[in-house]
């Protein structure tokens, strides 16, 4: 599904943007770029505060404009310049190309309005033309709710069969792609690996590109094709999922996913990262993860890292510490290291 | 208090419910478990199992239907209040979100003050104490703070330094470090082996978190619809489970 020679649905290159909070100015994206074949699953992973989901909003053209401004970098959808796109152009290509699903399906239900209402709502007008009512249907039968939610109020349905509506009403428009930020963290796991599988099957039959936003390192890897990597508001490391779990290059990703594994270190400790993500209203010199790195040397405090490509499989990463062949065992961090 | 028995010994409880139809339904079902000194037991199973239910019984939050809660080996039913009060310092609940815990127009200094011990003296040097031990040091630099200063993880260990504060032998983590991300989280998991090494204190962890619970925990027990199905090393329950209820758990949860 994944083949290299395709032309990228989604092509964001070196992505700059900032917004504005209480006077202060928020460097989100400092050099975020991400690519997404038409039917792929990508992934993006990182801690809170690495700007993962600013990327999204940016994607889906949801920030605020009277705040946010791209500074510099692309985004292309689809083949079209979106950088500069208006709230008008958003709506069309929302209502077209993309669609999305969150954490809380609550809020973004109508909580006095009957399902099947919000579902027609949102199929866009153009395709409202033949049999609504029928439409509805199939899209009930896609997500696999029963007839019966229909009629239902969202707060009658379970957390997951909520999740499942929302889902309904992001395929109504028929989207090439899906952005699922954070789309189970809120279920059980049981509810979670039904709405995992469910969006699995889904991208197989409709052909949809996925791009999943979650802390869940354990669930972007059985989803997901490729995985990107953020940290401070820049995408560090990125490739097939396969390496990036096997031979990690860029020691946040190995800390990452040693910490996600609750991996027990020979000391007895739980591999951990020390310190906290920085500051993103800060101007950062050098490698913005040098202060909690484990192989930072003098070069990371003045020169930010090049890209570089490891092997064939369009493994990327950005340090200067990595190697072709992944990086030494992670270091026992003591607990002081608050 | 130095006897070899159980800090916490929970006997055949059961607590049921009314639910919004008016129907009786059991949230904790004749459930039993202990925990001893310093040690680790974690609680797990979906929500709706009765895991936080259980864990509020223990602290003598809510008074079961039938069956005992011991503390120390005295039944906490036959407590008088100021007992009770007592009892209660002894075991420490740190919940999941810290920035709703902590009240925010709280200096770090008045939040440890208003949690210590009723014997500490000289607040001020029992605070820093309590801030180094979770490793915020200096801790003098941190009093005058606001939890709204302090990064997530920060928060999360003046919750538990909070935690500490009254000296308990047993901490509550309920789902304590669900909403955290994995670096923070390996951080405070560090953090709570290194206090259960210096002051021997037991955990009793509720937790969704099934790869936490069997690196973690000594023991566990799977709970569902208010009953304990699975109990016993967590290691092996969390790996080789024999109740069909564990194992969909386990094949649910997408391993790294």
């Amino acid at each position: 599904m994944t083949s290299p020679q395709a032309k990228p649905l989604v092509e964001i290159s070196d992505l700059h943007l900032s917004y504005t909070m209480q006077r202060a100015t928020i460097q989100a994206s400092r050099g975020a770029s991400l690519t997404i074949a038409p039917g792929e699953a990508v992934g993006l992973v990182g801690e809170s505060g690495s700007g993962k989901s600013t990327l999204a909003r940016a994607l889906l053209g949801l920030n605020d404009p009277k705040s946010t401004r791209i500074d510099s970098g692309s985004i292309f959808v689809d083949g079209t310049d979106v950088t500069r796109f208006g709230e008008r152009d958003w709506r069309v290509l929302r209502g077209s190309s993309l669609s999305m699903v969150f954490q809380d399906p609550l809020s973004f239900l109508n909580p006095v309005m009957r399902i099947d209402r919000q579902i027609v709502e949102a199929i866009p007008k153009s395709m409202r033309a033949e049999g609504v009512s029928e439409r509805v249907d199939d899209l009930l039968r896609l997500v696999k709710l029963p007839q019966a939610a229909r009629r239902s109020y969202p707060h009658e349905l379970s957390g997951g069969m909520r999740q499942r509506v929302l889902l309904a009403m992001a395929l109504a428009s028929k989207p090439k792609l899906l952005v699922a930020d954070e789309p189970t963290t809120a279920l059980d796991v049981t509810t979670q690996a039904e709405i995992m599988d469910l969006l699995g099957e889904l991208r197989q039959r409709l052909g949809m590109a996925m791009l999943l936003i979650s802390h869940d390192l354990g669930l972007v890897s059985k989803a997901c094709e490729r995985i990107y990597v953020m940290y401070a508001g820049r995408t560090v490391e990125w490739g097939p999922g396969s390496s990036i779990l096997k031979t990690p290059a860029h020691p946040y990703t190995k800390g990452l996913f040693d910490s996600a594994r609750a991996l027990r270190l020979p000391n007895g400790l739980f591999a951990t990262i020390g310190g906290d993500v920085p500051n993103l209203a800060h101007k950062i010199e050098g490698c913005p993860f040098r202060m909690r790195c484990p192989l930072a040397m003098p070069k990371c405090t003045t020169m930010s890292p090049a890209t570089q490509v490891l092997g064939q499989d369009g493994h990327w990463v950005r340090c200067w510490a990595a190697q072709d062949s992944g990086i030494a065992p992670a270091q026992g961090n003591d607990v002081k290291n608050a | 208090m130095h006897n070899s028995g159980p800090i916490l010994s929970i006997q055949n409880v059961t607590k049921r419910f009314r639910n919004n139809a008016g129907d009786w339904f059991h949230a904790v079902n004749d459930v039993s478990l202990s925990v001893a000194q310093g040690e680790i037991v974690a609680l797990v199973g979906e929500s709706g199992s009765g895991k936080s239910t259980l864990g509020r019984i223990a602290l003598g939050l809510i008074r079961p239907d039938s069956g005992s809660v011991c503390l120390d080996g005295r039944d906490l039913a036959g407590l008088s209040p100021a007992e009770l009060r007592a009892a209660r310092r002894r075991m420490q609940p740190v919940f999941q979100d810290p920035t709703a815990s902590l009240n925010p127009r709280k200096t770090i200094r008045a939040l440890l003050a208003q949690a210590s011990h009723p014997d500490a003296i000289e607040l001020e040097a029992y605070a820093i104490g309590l801030l180094e031990s979770v490793g915020l040091t200096p801790g003098s630099e941190y009093l005058a703070r606001f939890p709204h200063e302090l990064s997530g993880g920060q928060r999360q260990r003046v919750a538990v330094a909070r935690a500490l504060a009254m000296q308990p032998a047993l901490i509550l983590a309920d789902e304590a470090l669900s909403g955290a991300d994995v670096s923070i989280r390996g951080q405070i998991l560090n953090l709570l082996l290194d206090i259960r090494q210096k002051r021997n204190v037991a955990y009793l962890m509720i937790t969704h978190d099934i790869s936490v619970a069997r690196a973690f925990a000594d023991r566990v027990a799977v709970m569902m619809r208010g009953r304990i199905v699975e109990h016993g090393p967590a290691g092996e329950v969390l790996t080789n489970p024999t109740h069909d209820y564990t194992r969909s758990l386990l094949a649910a949860v997408p391993e790294l």
